[in-house]
């Protein structure tokens, strides 16, 4: 194998990465493709490195293209005794042998060794490379100059020719694990789980112990990688729940899924992760299918971050299909979040019992402007619904490029989203496992997670009580238009570009602790009137016992038992009765809600004073209208 | 309107693979989908089929090789390799660029609806519908021009 340079070949080398000259001061400087030139790096003592015995297909497992796979390794193995005779002449030459194989000698030696036994020349340099961070960072690679491979020592010429094809340096590896931190950025946008938490104003609902204890969210979705970033903060997520015809349980080729959920996290910490993977690759199967097993699992909430584009009805028996599963699972008490959609007429977002998810931009100061990126509408398909309900966090157009997410390392959206300028790209490595993104898939997970605090804080609330309290709660966007589609602009009140507005998770649990204080009462059913008694008959009157042997004073004759007049019916009493607020000093009372999870009595929010129906409506009143932050 | 980007139909899709689809039973009340309102927890229990159709709906599919789902709603999904549906409909299958399944009938791709003439009556009687679903779209950094 002749790999040395030669004329044109090595002018074609040096005229790439790593052309070496000498510095000013004669020290040996290296130029990097970015023009920059850095001090040579110190050459380590002991280099590794791997040669490959003469093969039996005569093929150099490191010749330039070849590529080793199931089907052509054998061409690469080598007799036992060439591998033999090699590694004993690189001992003999006084490398350190490490292993040997078939294919492989592995072996080490100083720098000085390696060019008197193969008569060449080692260089050290730093080039940038991903380390284990996720970031890119220098190290040290060694390489022969003489070659046109990368870290290839060339045997020709020497007296290892007729054993050794080739040698191969070893170079710098680092695990692939993501880092449990984002990478920073100079951009404005939103890290998880702090940023996002406190533009959803959830911080505030943890500290008073409202975190999304006990509450399970399935997320139907591309499924879920198992990113450190979820472990290093205790998240509790379970297996994976296969939707039909999806595959791979432990993969997420697209990130989608894995990323969108730490938005749920970031917003309720506690509760427990339900993934259902819909996807087969990257393509999404059978949605409706895997929604239906989401709703198997029995889960208080199913959030979904995707969708069609549905501007008009009728529906396909396809959608209503999906329709009805929705339906269905609301009506079992299940609270089903959707996103909206990025410029969509989405559905199911406009599904009527549906949370639908929306879109709000939120600058650096803490101010709002309705996103760009969100759609927002009035259903032709279900007229009078009004899209969204309310929002979450979203970015802004081109790309939406927002929240700081992770996924599966060298993914989809690792890949797609990577490098650039934000914000057209997200600045990121492509296999970093972090990619900034959002769209009205992040407000789907975040309205889930404030669903949560609210489910936790009051369970017997029903989905559709559930999403009249985020709705009330949410703070109202004033500024900017919805996606270009639409064009909706945001105005006092609720409107077509963010619905009610920014969700608000605090308000929303101490509004929800509130209801929970007044538990209603169910209608009395009415008593069954009593049926009469028929009269009892009079006793015959006994007689007198006949004198004993001994004086006995005598009994006094019974007098006959009258007969008991008979009881007078009860009267019905009324189906229904007015609600009664529970007072103060009555004892704890014990509560189940409706839907899954409710079936555990939970005792009612009343510990404190009690209030009267009228005062818990005024209290609600103060909480959704208090201008100021609360 | 044309999504800008979908997530790519990269999957594998060697000539055998699973595929899934919803079927959708008869209502109980005989109501047939086809020209009914878009369903919503109003609605829904007219379309709902009766628990004893379930059961022999869900039986039937797996006696011809079918896993058969949870039903919710109004349907349950069914999921197979492609050459036993494709024996069971009598149809040729075809994945689209957007990744969706599509029937194919003399040649044609005819949506994604199969037909359900193959099937024997004593299950045809009891089915709406039997469909694929259409393609749907991520919500993250996808927007619709």
């Amino acid at each position: 194998m002749a790999l040395r340079k030669k004329g044109t070949a090595k002018a074609a080398k040096t005229s790439g990465r790593k052309a070496a000259t000498k510095s000013s001061s004669g020290r040996e400087r290296l130029t990097t493709p970015r023009g920059r030139s850095r001090a040579t790096p110190e050459m380590p003592d002991r280099i590794f490195a791997i040669a490959s015995p003469r093969s039996r297909g005569g093929v150099s497992l490191f010749t330039p293209g070849v590529l080793a796979d199931t089907g052509n390794v054998g061409n690469f193995a080598s007799d036992l005794d060439v591998v033999q005779r090699a590694a004993s002449m690189l001992q003999d030459a006084g490398f350190d042998v490490l292993q040997a194989t078939e294919f492989m000698i592995n072996f080490s030696g100083s720098r000085t060794r390696f060019e008197r036994a193969f008569s060449t020349r080692l260089v050290a340099e730093e080039r940038e490379t991903m380390k284990s961070t996720g970031r890119l960072e220098l190290a040290t690679f060694i390489d022969c100059p003489d070659t046109n491979v990368d870290g290839l020592i060339d045997t020709a010429g020497t007296p290892f020719a007729d054993l050794i094809e080739g040698v191969a340096i070893e170079t710098p590896r680092y695990l692939m694990a993501p880092s449990i931190f984002p990478p920073r950025k100079a951009y404005w946008h939103l890290s998880v789980p702090g940023d996002v938490s406190v533009g959803c104003n959830a911080d505030k609902a943890h500290r008073s112990g409202t975190t999304g204890s006990g509450i399970r969210i399935a997320m139907v979705d591309t499924g879920f990688y198992r990113h450190p970033f979820f472990a290093s903060r205790g998240y509790r997520v379970a297996a994976v729940t296969l939707g039909p015809g999806a595959t791979l349980p432990l993969k997420d080729d697209v990130g989608h899924g894995t990323g969108e959920s730490a938005n749920i996290f970031a917003v309720a910490p506690d509760i427990e992760l339900l993934p259902v993977k819909a996807a087969n690759g990257t393509v999404l199967v059978n949605t409706a299918g895997a929604f239906n097993a989401a709703v198997a699992l029995s889960p208080h909430i199913i959030t979904n971050s995707w969708g069609s584009s549905r501007p008009n009805g009728p529906l396909s028996a396809a959608d209503q299909a999906l329709a009805a599963s929705i339906a269905a699972a609301v009506a079992s008490g299940i609270i089903v979040v959707f996103s909206a959609g990025n410029g969509h007429w989405g559905f199911p977002g406009q599904h009527p019992d549906v949370i639908s998810a929306g879109g709000v931009f939120m600058l650096p100061d803490g101010s709002t402007r309705a996103s760009d990126y969100a759609s927002g509408f009035m259903s032709n398909v279900y007229p009078g619904r009004r899209v969204p309900d309310l929002s979450g966090l979203v970015g802004m157009l081109p790309g939406a490029k927002y929240i700081m997410l992770p996924l599966e390392t060298d993914d989809e959206i690792d890949r797609s989203g990577a490098g650039g300028t934000h914000p057209n790209g997200d600045e990121t490595a492509t296999n970093d496992g972090w990619a900034a993104f959002s769209g009205t898939s992040a407000a789907a997970p975040q309205l889930a997670g404030a669903a949560a605090l609210v489910k936790q804080a009051c369970p017997r609330l029903t989905p559709a009580e559930v999403r009249d309290v985020l709705i009330r709660t949410a703070r109202d966007v004033t500024t900017g238009t919805n996606h270009p589609n639409f064009g909706n602009t945001a105005v006092v009140g609720p409107d077509t570009a963010t619905g009610n507005g920014l969700v608000d998770a605090h308000r929303a649990v101490l509004t929800a602790k509130l209801r929970c204080l007044v538990v209603p009462l169910r209608p009395l059913l009415p008593f069954i009137p009593l049926t009469p008694l028929p009269p009892i008959n009079p006793l015959p009157p006994i007689r007198p016992v006949p004198p004993p042997s001994e004086p006995v004073v005598p009994f006094q004759p019974t007098r006959p038992v009258l007969p008991l007049p008979p009881l007078q019916p009860l009267r019905p009493v009324a189906a229904s009765l007015p609600l009664v607020p529970l007072r103060p000093d009555l004892p704890p009372i014990w509560i189940s809600g409706p839907g899954p999870g409710s079936s555990s009595p939970q005792r009612a929010e009343d510990s404190g004073p009690g209030f009267s129906v009228d005062e818990i409506t005024e209290l609600e009143k103060m909480i959704m209208e208090r201008g100021e932050a609360l | 309107m044309v999504p800008t980007r979908r997530a790519d139909a990269r999957a594998a899709d060697p000539a055998d693979d699973v595929l899934s689809a919803m079927v959708i039973l008869r209502a109980a009340s005989g109501r047939r989908l086809a020209g009914s309102t878009a369903i919503d927890t109003t609605t829904l229990a007219r379309h709902s089929a009766a628990a004893r159709d379930v059961a022999a709906a869900q039986r039937e599919f797996g006696d011809r090789g079918f896993g058969a789902g949870e039903y919710v709603g109004i349907s349950f999904a069914i999921a197979a390799s492609r050459s036993t549906f494709e024996e069971q409909f009598g149809v040729t299958l075809a994945r689209g660029a957007d990744g969706a399944i599509q029937v194919v009938r003399e040649g044609k791709k005819a949506g994604l609806e199969l037909p359900l003439d193959r099937l024997p009556a004593s299950l045809r009687k009891l089915i709406d519908t039997v469909t694929f679903m259409p393609p749907v779209e991520l919500h993250h950094s996808t927007t619709m021009t």
